[in-house]
């Protein structure tokens, strides 16, 4: 297949002449990441300090260990801080990766291609609004009393269903939101990886008599693959991020039991006063956790999909 | 079709040009104008008024200052608009060039943000050792490690020598709350920039027309107010397909600050009781509050909606007329008047007295309300220069000399002045008691200051509605409220004013969380009174909340004997 060839080139020793002017392009890349990314890994000290801005970066800071951490895992509640957190962001990586693949093989079927063409372009434009704007639609659309979700299920003859109001609803409720506003964004990259495929593959496996549910088990999702495993080693980072502009933009002080992550706890501690200290705190625990998660899933993909990005 | 197009993006991007005619329109000269104005008559103003010319006597050699400042969305918009009358910008405004004429003053500005980025970017300066010459800060820790840091100098001395007796006033107008949270080991190193205190004085509106219509009494007590609120919904004047019988909304406290202290309840302040000082929202009182809030709720007179909505959103229940009953600040005329009285003229509101639990009358807590403190720069050589800024911008505004309303009131422009505006802890009840006189005597010369612009607010704006219904010669209107309250001694200030202790500044902002998590679920009745009540104490206690409270007493204690002495 094409791209085992890719993945193993023909090797040879050193660098031929040729290639040092493209080695070279590299060079501002590198600079620019070494500049906005590795220097400022410095400041994770802060998260070993009792942080006052007014004695400067390099200044007489009082070194406090792992107070700071300590601080972030005694508020009350963090269990369930942390808990909200994994599970949202849990259910929002597999849907997110099973929804857009399901719609995009849908798609990928559909004949009329005006039809396919404006269905792909009105589920990919909710993920270009803001959750400040999206977050408003979505509580009008919920709302018990006036949204057009509860009037429905009145019409059905349920009761209204306080959805961002109450706890057993709220987490489904973020989950499947993200997933409306987000899932358009998946399925177009699907589909682009299903018209790379080499439409030769569809005609030899007809050939040889598979139907079109066949050709897809074995043609099309092989073919998407590798797209499907490098989009799945990217999402199991954001274990931890469950998504602050959304959370915040939709939670309120009653569902905090279920609805309140890290990020949002974070941010109503540090909102009086800038908390330097626990805010690094946080992201470096967050940084280690997804660094984990990702190295464990690349080695996974390594093992069992030959994936490899170097 | 491709003129179709082309016509429609030349009608959006005329559309999106309107907004910026909407400053008042002036002639180019203008600006020179009032410049110059201001530039001939400062010193003589002074001398003459306050005998006090030599404290804005200019340099003879030209002397920096460093500044910073922040801005917001509106002067943004405007500042397109006067770039293209008189070339005018955010770092070479009406005020720094002022200040080179009249002060030989040239203003530098360092960087300049948006008002919700200011703090973090002067974190971040003052981190890398980019301290300005002066500068806003505009909150009491930072400049209290800024202090303790020795960054700053202490400023006593200065506003003793180089400040004028007018802005001496407005800086000890609020009794010297401000100058006591700037002090730090005795010293103040904090200039006040006081702005009015009594815009978190709570008050009630009412539906007047439907009350007259159904001859009610405005509520003395807290059952009269939900008989009012019953009536209002019996009735449903409104034509509404659901009533309720008040607003309030997710953040709680602004719909019902004026609720709590009707029962003598102030969930968010330091009270005094006895010789100490508790946290208000411990106190029994708030219990009682909590239960009548929940009794409304369990009646269907509060929207159960109310726990997803910000003021704004809740304050739909008002424009559809489901409700005739708000607590709130008395600016809330302005939306009245634009989302009601401009749609129909019989729609009339009214301010009166809280009502509370015994029909007596209320007391309510203040914050001392600020916009910051000015903090000089250790190593800057001319601190006589923020009382000469000040100076002259206070001469902008209310000597008459000048038009105040263009130098400062109109179009967000005060917002230009190098360390934004500043002005007396009671202005909103000075400037009414000046409009008072002016309706008395009908001669117009006897306004100053904010209310030369209220005055033509009163007489000539869109608005006027909403004018005369806060600060008219009515009878109830906030105004009158407040300087009841004022007159007969009802109003008190936060009683802890001290810097927070690193256990405060670690715990305060969660118990406050916790404090609005447990009152929401006591309210719609996800718990019990009693038990959510008994719980919220507990976590109080257990997230530190007791040992604060002990430092706070011992802060009290100090103060109270610093000021015996």
């Amino acid at each position: 297949m094409a791209d085992r060839a890719i993945a193993k080139p023909k090797k040879h020793r050193g660098i031929t002449a040729t290639e040092i002017p493209l080695h070279l392009m590299l060079i501002p890349g590198i600079i620019v990441i070494f500049i906005f990314h590795y220097i400022p890994l410095g400041g994770l000290i802060i998260a070993f300090q009792r942080f006052i801005p007014a004695k400067g970066l390099f200044g007489n800071q009082r070194w406090v260990g792992l107070d700071n951490f300590t601080y972030i895992f005694s508020m009350p509640n963090m269990i369930g801080v942390l808990r909200n957190t994994v599970v949202i962001a849990f259910w929002k990586i597999v849907l997110g990766l099973v929804v857009p693949i399901t719609v995009a093989l849908m798609l990928n079927e559909l004949q009329y291609t005006k039809l396919k063409r404006s269905v792909q372009t009105i589920i990919y434009f909710p993920h270009f609004i803001s959750w400040v704007i999206f977050g408003s639609i979505i509580m009008d659309m919920l709302s018990p009393s006036s949204g057009i979700v509860n009037k429905f299920l009145n019409l059905l003859g349920f009761p209204s269903i306080y959805f961002l109001g109450d706890n057993r609803y709220f987490q489904g409720t973020i989950i499947l939101t993200d997933l409306w506003k987000n899932f358009g964004y998946g399925t177009v990259v699907y589909m682009a990886s299903i018209t790379s495929i080499d439409p030769t593959l569809y005609e030899a496996s007809a050939i040889d008599g598979a139907n079109r549910w066949q050709q897809t088990w074995h043609v099309t999702l092989p073919g998407m693959r590798m797209i499907i495993v490098l989009m799945m080693v990217l999402s199991l980072g954001n274990v931890l991020n469950a998504g602050f502009d959304q959370v915040y933009n939709m939670y309120n002080p009653v569902v905090y039991e279920t609805g309140d992550i890290i990020d949002t706890m974070v941010y109503r501690l540090g909102l009086e006063n800038a908390k330097y200290g626990p805010a690094a705190a946080v992201s470096m625990f967050k940084s280690v956790v997804s660094l984990l998660f990702i190295s464990t899933s690349y080695y996974v993909a390594i093992k069992f999909f030959d994936y490899r990005l170097f | 079709m491709k003129k179709l197009v082309t016509l429609v993006m030349i009608l959006c991007l005329m559309l999106t040009a309107i907004p910026s005619l909407a400053v008042d329109e002036h002639p180019p000269e203008y600006y020179e104008e009032q410049v110059q104005l201001l530039v001939d008559n400062l010193q003589s103003w002074y001398e003459e008024n306050y005998g006090e010319g030599h404290l804005v006597e200019p340099f003879e050699e030209p002397v920096t200052v460093r500044v910073v400042n922040y801005y917001g969305a509106t002067l943004e918009t405007n500042m397109a608009t006067w770039n293209d009358w008189w070339g005018e910008t955010l770092e070479n405004n009406r005020f720094s060039d002022a200040i080179k004429r009249a002060l030989n003053i040239d203003v530098e500005y360092m960087w300049l943000k948006d008002g919700s980025d200011y703090d973090n970017q002067l974190r971040l300066e003052i981190m890398a050792g980019n301290l300005p010459d002066m500068f806003l800060v505009r909150n009491q820790t930072d400049l209290l490690q800024l202090a303790e840091s020795d960054l700053i100098m202490p400023v006593e001395d200065v506003i003793e020598q180089y400040f004028t007796t007018h802005q001496k006033g407005v800086i000890n107008s609020d009794g010297g709350m401000l100058l006591e949270m700037a002090t730090y080991e005795g010293q103040v190193y904090g200039i006040p920039r006081n702005v009015s205190d009594t815009d978190t004085f709570s008050y009630i509106w009412l539906r007047k027309d439907w009350m007259d219509q159904l001859n009610l009494e405005a509520p003395k007590t807290m059952d009269d107010l939900k008989n009012l609120m019953i009536a209002f919904g019996n009735a449903n004047l409104g034509g509404a397909d659901k009533t309720y019988g008040m607003m309030i909304d997710s953040t709680l406290y602004y719909s019902t600050r004026g609720l709590f202290a009707g029962f003598d309840a102030y969930p968010e302040f330091w009270v005094t009781d006895g010789d100490q000082i508790v946290w208000g929202g411990t106190q029994d009182n708030v219990k009682e509050a909590l239960s009548f809030l929940h009794e409304l709720y369990n009646d269907g007179l509060i929207d159960p909606e109310f726990i997803t909505q910000t003021n704004g959103d809740a304050q739909a229940l008002l424009w559809n007329q489901q409700t005739g009953i708000v607590y709130g600040g008395h600016w809330l005329a302005h939306a009245l008047q634009t989302n009601l009285y401009d749609k129909d003229n019989s729609i009339d509101w009214m301010c009166v007295a809280l009502p509370s639990i015994d029909g007596e009358p209320v007391e309510q807590y203040l914050t001392p309300n600020k916009r910051g403190w000015i903090a000089i720069n250790k190593e800057y050589e001319h601190p006589e220069v923020a009382g000469m800024i000040a100076a002259l911008c206070d001469f902008s505004f209310v000597s008459g000399i000048t038009n105040g309303t263009w130098w400062m009131s109109q179009d967000s422009a005060q917002e230009l002045q190098p360390f934004q505006g500043s002005v007396s802890s009671w202005d909103n009840y000075n400037t009414w008691l000046n409009l008072l006189e002016c309706y008395e005597t009908g001669d117009e010369s006897v306004l100053r200051g904010k209310a030369i612009t209220y005055w033509s607010n009163l007489t000539t704006s869109s608005q006027i509605w909403a004018w005369e219904h806060m600060f008219g010669t009515g009878e109830y209107t906030p105004m009158r409220v407040l300087a009841d309250a004022i007159d007969n001694d009802r109003i008190h200030y936060d009683a802890f004013l001290g810097a927070q202790s690193e256990l405060m500044i670690d715990r305060w902002s969660t118990i406050k969380d916790e404090q609005l998590k447990a009152f929401t679920k006591i309210i719609i009745g996800e718990i019990s009174v009693e038990d959510g009540f008994a719980a919220w104490l507990n976590t109080f206690d257990s997230m530190g909340g007791t040992e604060i409270t002990a430092e706070v007493n011992a802060w009290y204690a100090e103060s109270q004997a610093a000021k015996a002495q």
